[in-house]
């Protein structure tokens, strides 16, 4: 191009660091056309401390406020960079990306369960090494080097349910392996990183196995399962990365062949657009929509709603592989003997497995609906396998330890076991408080919805409040003769009360989910217990001190 | 378009009758081209190599990003030097935008052609990442060599926004300078290099953990591009720690003059001669010197009275001032600010002698009434004389030195 050998050929490079070859002109002329650009290589050591690149948004916004004063809204970024983007160029930069990424994980996934379901093997013995294998792909796909560990810990389940073959402690034994196993591979083998991203499998695969002793001690699985049915089970792939956990019995139901139903696809295919909304809202959305930090208190409400759609995500990330691989929940529960017409079968099965319900827990009636739908099998498995079995020590007991299993199944992570245990204090105050409030109004403010004989004087007629509006001559009428006054009371006060309620949960869940936050390194390692503190320090602990207040004003009335 | 044709006329005269310097595509900065005027006005823009006039013909949609770029640069260096003596501020009726301020060599020349570079790769950028552009999403056929009428070229090839920007940038900007063989020459695309580096520097990485129960089990990440603010803040802290090189006797290498600094890297800014003191206004260095500029009277900065006025002394005028006060921000999206009215003091820096100059008009408001303080001028005009403090030579800007490694 500008071709000219006006300097001389010496590249000598002694003189300056790696970087370098700043001052070597010809490099500029000639080899300037082939620069790699990679910003990895920007990142260089001795840049790092020219500019306050790592602050906590809570500093950046003080830093920000220094230097460009109090109108530094325009320059502020708090939102990870998205503050000054308008909605176009958030599509192109931040949702495409995303999406397209979301994409290339899930499409894999799957394919290999539309595999599984679409292959109708044989006999029972092929369906089950189908499962193994196609299991064992999936685990390697998502987890790659780390998928051993989770093999490792399933045939330690195995060979602990058949050496204690006809025993009747098999469920307690499997807890205390599983803890043991959960709490050696943190401590003393995996690396943070690593095991960071397998815990979640691995607590699924715990609560197989334990759920598979208990369920061979009390009868509900009445034959020992053989190595290729256990291992079929544990790897089966619509639930062994993200999966929701399932029974042994319903891991057998999938296996008896089911025509494909449109029901099924439609379902399939409603999942994976839930899925890919909650991941979209959960990585831009919540940043961009509340992208000034006005308030502390707005901010970290933004935080933890990321966190929660990021849960959303995997939950009907799980539904879709479930679904896709053919788990359905069927009307009566229950194993089927034998085989009935397809037809019969048809009617029978509803695509219906819920992981979690978002508008449950966004706009939550209380925390304890929260805590049963943020993940509804786990808090199945939670209510059949440890609280029934702790019951006969006390209903308190039954319960911090339903909460303490939670903690120590999601690993020795302080920030959870400090989430879990104050959702523990405040879903128990919470429920003492309205229960003495219902019985002292006698109305429907209890923590869980009231059934229709509940007995209450004060039962809003909702039909009757709301049906006033949907009247067509409603300007012409006499309110008086619509509804009673004591009616629209009603209403109006249970409502409101309701309504109370949900706003406290919703301050209480920001409070708790506001340390997942991405601006920190610690995010790929679990986040640390100073970290936890220092976000809670940062609201003054406020939603403790509530929930202590309440607690207080509960043993005063 | 008839109408934008003839500005461009009447510049280019005014450019031929005032000044004869080498002219340079920030230009552009001035124009307000949209895609449809590019083409026909691409041979009209003083300042253009052949290169880049190609470049403007056969790429019209990146031309309207590269002048909005170039108006971002200077609009930043502006902004960034507001409180300096010298504030990067562009003469009217000269193609050269800054003035023959750009002929030396210095710090000030460094950050400009970063800041310049960086502008231009940022809008490119973001009119890649917004589809405003035709030509950057990767097209399979664009690679390797090509050919055209003004010989062979050859496409950068892309794989993101960035890279286009940076490739485009690099073609566009260093073209005038790749066609030369000095050190100047050098220094500019070095100094193009580190703009460019810096918005890429700026760019962060968002990643994003999803898993079961908060766990990393997959990480969404994306791109995000910073404030174009925060990049020329951190030009302009590489300016602060700028370092002075020269050539060597072969003239292969750029050596750094002064042994105690350190070695620069691809992110410093590099100049070969020392600023001028831009105190006074002098038709050789292009300054325009600060007489007349509004100083800060408690700032110990270099926008503080005694540094920016040299030591002159400064006057002082009561004005009312209404300004926006109490930003509040409303959910959702707007910003409410309510008007105060206040009587200040602004002060501006005298002349050489101790008449009184009268102010910029251009830099504060008609003054409702002139109050001139006497006492100021007596008190200040006997502390610091002309040109006595170091502080009035240097542009006390704090220098960053390490030690350099032995050459062995």
């Amino acid at each position: 191009m500008d071709g000219g050998d006006w300097f001389p050929d010496g590249h000598d490079v002694g003189w300056y660091p790696e970087d370098g070859d700043v001052g070597n002109i010809p490099e500029y002329y000639d080899g300037y056309e082939g620069e790699d650009f990679l910003p990895e290589d920007y990142y260089m050591p001795e840049d790092a401390d020219w500019y306050p690149e790592d602050m906590d948004p809570y500093e950046m916004q003080q830093y920000m406020k220094e230097i460009y004063g109090e109108d530094y809204l325009e320059a502020a970024d708090s939102g990870g960079g998205l503050s000054h983007m308008d909605l176009q160029e958030l599509g192109s930069l931040c949702i495409i990306p995303t999406l397209q990424q979301g994409l290339t994980m899930i499409c894999p996934l799957l394919l290999l369960c539309l595999t599984f379901r679409l292959l109708e093997g044989a006999s029972a013995w092929t369906r089950h090494l189908m499962s193994t294998g196609l299991g064992l792909a999936t685990l390697y796909l998502v987890f790659e080097a780390n998928w051993y560990f989770i093999v490792t810990f399933a045939i330690t389940g195995h060979l602990l349910l058949h050496l204690m073959e006809g025993s009747r402690w098999r469920g307690v034994a499997a807890s205390i392996m599983a803890l043991v196993f959960l709490l050696t591979c943190e401590l003393f083998i995996v690396e943070a990183t690593d095991w960071h991203k397998i815990r979640g499998a691995q607590m699924i695969l715990a609560m197989k196995i334990i759920s598979l002793g208990f369920d061979l001690d009390s009868g509900v699985v009445q034959a020992t399962p053989s190595f290729l049915e256990y291992s079929g089970y544990c790897c089966f792939l619509g639930t062994s990365a993200f999966g929701p956990w399932i029974s042994y019995n319903d891991y057998l139901q999938v296996l008896k062949s089911r025509n494909l139903s449109l029901q099924w696809f439609v379902r399939g295919f409603m999942t994976t657009l839930q899925c890919l909304a909650c991941l979209t809202v959960s990585t831009c959305l919540a940043n961009w929509v509340i992208r000034h930090d006005i308030n502390k208190w707005v901010t970290a409400y933004r935080d933890a709603l990321s966190f929660r759609f990021s849960h959303y995500f995997i939950s009907y990330l799980s539904e879709m592989t479930c679904v896709a691989s053919g788990v359905g929940v069927t009307e009566k529960g229950t194993t089927r003997e034998g085989e009935g017409t397809d037809q019969e079968e048809e009617e029978d099965v509803k695509w219906d497995l819920r992981v979690a319900r978002p508008y449950h827990i966004e706009l939550p009636r209380s925390l304890v609906e929260v805590v049963t739908n943020w993940n509804r099998p786990m808090h199945h498995w939670l209510k059949t396998y440890v609280f029934k079995t702790a019951k006969p020590l006390g209903a308190f007991p039954a319960i911090i330890l339903t909460y303490a299993a939670s903690a120590i199944l999601h690993g020795l992570n302080f920030q959870l076991a400090a989430v879990l245990l104050s959702l523990g204090f405040y879903s128990y105050i919470e429920h003492v408080l309205r229960q003495r409030l219902a019985d002292i109004f006698s109305a429907c403010i209890l923590a869980k919805r009231c059934k229709p004989d509940c007995g209450h004087r004060n039962r809003p007629n909702w039909t009757g409040c709301v049906g006033l509006q949907l009247r067509r001559d409603f300007w012409k009428q006499d309110w008086g003769n619509l509804i009673s006054i004591e009616d629209a009371k009603t209403c109006i006060c249970v409502g409101l009360t309701n309504l109370c309620f949900c706003l406290l949960a919703m301050f209480h869940l920001a409070y708790l989910g506001v340390m997942f936050d991405s601006s920190s390194d610690v995010e790929e390692e679990g986040y640390t217990m100073s970290h936890t503190l220092q976000k809670w320090a940062q609201l003054d602990y406020a939603s403790h001190w509530v929930a202590v207040g309440s607690f207080v004003f509960y043993k005063l009335i | 378009m008839r109408a934008e044709e003839m500005v461009v006329c009447v510049l280019l005269l005014a450019t031929f009758c005032i000044s004869t310097v080498d002219t340079s595509w920030w230009f552009l900065s001035r124009l307000d081209i949209n895609v449809l005027g590019a083409r026909t006005i691409c041979d009209n823009i003083p300042g253009l190599v052949p290169k880049q006039r190609h470049i403007c013909q056969t790429h019209p949609d990146v031309m309207v990003s590269i002048a909005r770029g170039a108006e971002l640069g200077v609009r930043e260096c502006q902004h960034q030097f507001r409180g300096d003596r010298w504030n990067c501020s562009t003469v009217d009726r000269d193609a050269t935008v800054f003035g023959k301020v750009m002929d030396k060599s210095s710090r000030e020349a460094a950050f400009v052609y970063a800041v310049s570079a960086a502008g231009v790769m940022f809008s490119i950028t973001r009119s890649c990442s917004l589809g405003e552009l035709l030509d950057c999403a990767c097209d399979p056929k664009k690679r390797g060599f090509s050919e055209d009428s003004m010989g062979e070229f050859e496409w950068g090839g892309c794989s993101d926004n960035v890279k286009f920007g940076e490739g485009f940038t690099r073609k566009f900007v260093d073209a005038r300078d790749r066609s030369q063989r000095d050190a100047r020459a050098v220094m500019n695309m070095h100094n193009n290099r580190a703009g460019r580096r810096g918005v890429a520097k700026n760019m962060k990485m968002e990643c994003k953990c999803h898993g079961v129960s908060g766990s990393c089990t997959l990480r969404t990440c994306w791109r995000a591009m910073a404030h174009f603010r925060k990049v020329t803040d951190y030009l302009k802290r590489r300016y602060d720690g700028a370092v002075e090189v020269t050539m060597n006797q072969d003239g292969t290498r750029l050596i750094v003059s002064d042994r105690n600094h350190k070695t620069p890297t691809k992110s410093d800014l590099v100049y070969f001669e020392t600023s001028p003191d831009y105190c006074l206004a002098d038709d050789d260095t292009g300054s325009l010197g600060t007489v007349g500029r509004q100083c800060n009277r408690s700032s110990l900065g270099t926008d503080g009275c005694d540094i920016m006025c040299c030591g002159r002394g400064y006057d002082t005028t009561r004005v009312k001032r209404s300004r926006k006060c109490e930003c509040k921000f409303h959910w959702c999206c707007f910003v409410r600010c309510k008007e105060c009215s206040e009587i200040i003091d602004v002060f501006t820096c005298k002349g050489p002698s101790n008449e009184f100059v009268t102010p910029n008009q251009r830099q504060i408001n008609i003054p409702t009434s002139r109050v001139i303080d006497q006492s100021d001028n007596i008190f200040h005009g006997s502390f610091h004389g002309p040109g006595q403090s170091k502080a009035s030579n240097a542009l006390a800007i704090p220098r960053i030195s390490q030690s350099q490694h032995e050459d062995t």
